[in-house]
């Protein structure tokens, strides 16, 4: 046995090792997040279905983009993009009660209270699919009392009022994409100032809370809010235009 | 006095770079928590669309990318086509086998919160394409999607 001690490992090396590492790790990997406009697609319908439901004109606001990328906004031409976002805040809260426009909804925590009441006692005595429609419909009215809860009693467009973006085949994909994104414009401003008002906070800034760090109280106050103005857009299957 | 011209006659030591691993380890470390891979090499020409409302995706959910736009290798044509995963595919079909493919890798929890990212050329794609595109996502009832969008810049 040697009497020497054990010398020790050169370890000068190890950061050179640690950097290689790391250049490779910065050239494979990238910080960019991907982001971008959220949406949910419909369901497939099959034939069978029953026939959609009557559409009121009124109810619908329609935006159609042609082949040209041109925009007409309820029959009129010559819009751009940005007239997008002062049209759906009216649309959104029609606030001088237009005939032409959606009728407004005024939800307050009585009639909330008073709705949940009468179908409690309806779902006593349903059964089947009567049942099943009466759960919805107390889950639609426990979700609009939380938000009254949070945010007083509100005014939000009738539930039939949808936002419709009708396009041509040749219609181009950033074109449409500019529309969505002035849409999401006009309803987040309105978000923002009654996030504003409700919670002394923007919409926008409760929304960018990191995943981890968001309590249940902030979703309770994103979903409150987009009850009040809630993102109801649709895409009509192409035609000519 | 004396004191002090003794030390002038010294050399300076050498600053150790004992540490100097455990910086890099330290950086190192951050790097791989804040970053992802690069998810698969892009075979057709993207400019994505801008816009200012846009939303990140959370990096823990699953997400599956669709890719549109005209192929950089002409042998595949100088009309906009579909990229899944690594490849060119020939037509809109396969969007089904490819949402299938990755449903089977993970779990049900994961799949029910899996989004789909479209990224696609926002002049070279026409709507066409993204109608099929959707309409293929909904037959497998693939429903949250994300059109991949850049930030605006602000000095518009």
């Amino acid at each position: 046995m040697s009497r020497r001690k054990l010398q020790e490992v050169d370890a000068s090396s190890i950061a050179d090792i640690a950097f290689i590492l790391l250049a490779f790790i910065i050239i494979a990997t990238t910080l960019e997040k991907e982001s971008g406009l959220p949406a949910v697609l419909p369901q497939k319908r099959d034939n069978t279905a029953e026939k959609p439901p009557e559409i009121n004109e009124k109810n619908i606001l329609e935006i159609l983009i042609n082949k040209e990328d041109q925009l007409l906004i309820e029959g009129e031409w010559d819009k751009t993009l940005d007239d997008i976002v002062d049209v759906v805040k009216e649309f959104m809260t029609n606030p001088t009660d237009a005939e032409n426009l959606p009728r407004m909804d005024v939800v307050s925590e009585e009639e909330c209270r008073k709705n949940l009441a009468i179908l409690k006692a309806n779902k006593e005595t349903a059964k089947g699919t009567a049942l099943g429609i009466i759960n919805d419909q107390i889950e639609k009215w426990e979700t609009k009392l939380e938000a009254v809860k949070l945010v007083g009693t509100y005014r939000t467009v009738n539930k039939a009022a949808t936002i419709a973006i009708q396009y041509d085949k040749a219609t181009t994909y950033g074109k449409y994409i500019g529309v969505r994104d002035k849409i999401m414009t006009g309803l987040n401003e309105l978000r923002d100032q009654k996030a504003m008002d409700a919670f002394g906070v923007t919409y926008s800034s409760l929304e960018s809370i990191r995943a981890e760090v968001k309590t249940e109280e902030d979703k309770a106050k994103i979903n409150a809010i987009r009850q009040v103005y809630p993102q109801k857009i649709i895409k009509l299957p192409p035609k000519e235009v | 006095m004396s004191k002090f011209r003794q030390n002038k006659s010294k050399e300076v030591p050498a600053v150790s770079t004992a540490s100097l691993p455990d910086i890099v380890f330290i950086v190192l470390a951050f790097f791989v928590t804040v970053s992802s891979m690069k998810q698969s090499d892009l075979k057709v020409e993207i400019t994505k669309p801008t816009g200012k409302e846009i939303i990140q995706l959370d990096k823990n959910e699953a997400i599956d990318y669709v890719n549109a736009g005209i192929p950089k290798n002409t042998a595949f044509g100088t009309s906009a086509r579909l990229q899944l995963d690594d490849q060119i595919v020939p037509n809109f079909l396969k969007i089904r086998e490819f949402i299938e493919l990755k449903r089977s890798e993970r779990t049900q929890l994961a799949n029910d919160k899996a989004t789909v990212a479209i990224i696609a050329d926002k002049d070279d794609v026409d709507m066409d394409i993204i109608d099929k595109i959707e309409n293929e996502l909904r037959e497998v009832d693939a429903l949250r999607i994300n059109y991949s969008t850049q930030k605006e810049s602000l000095n518009r």
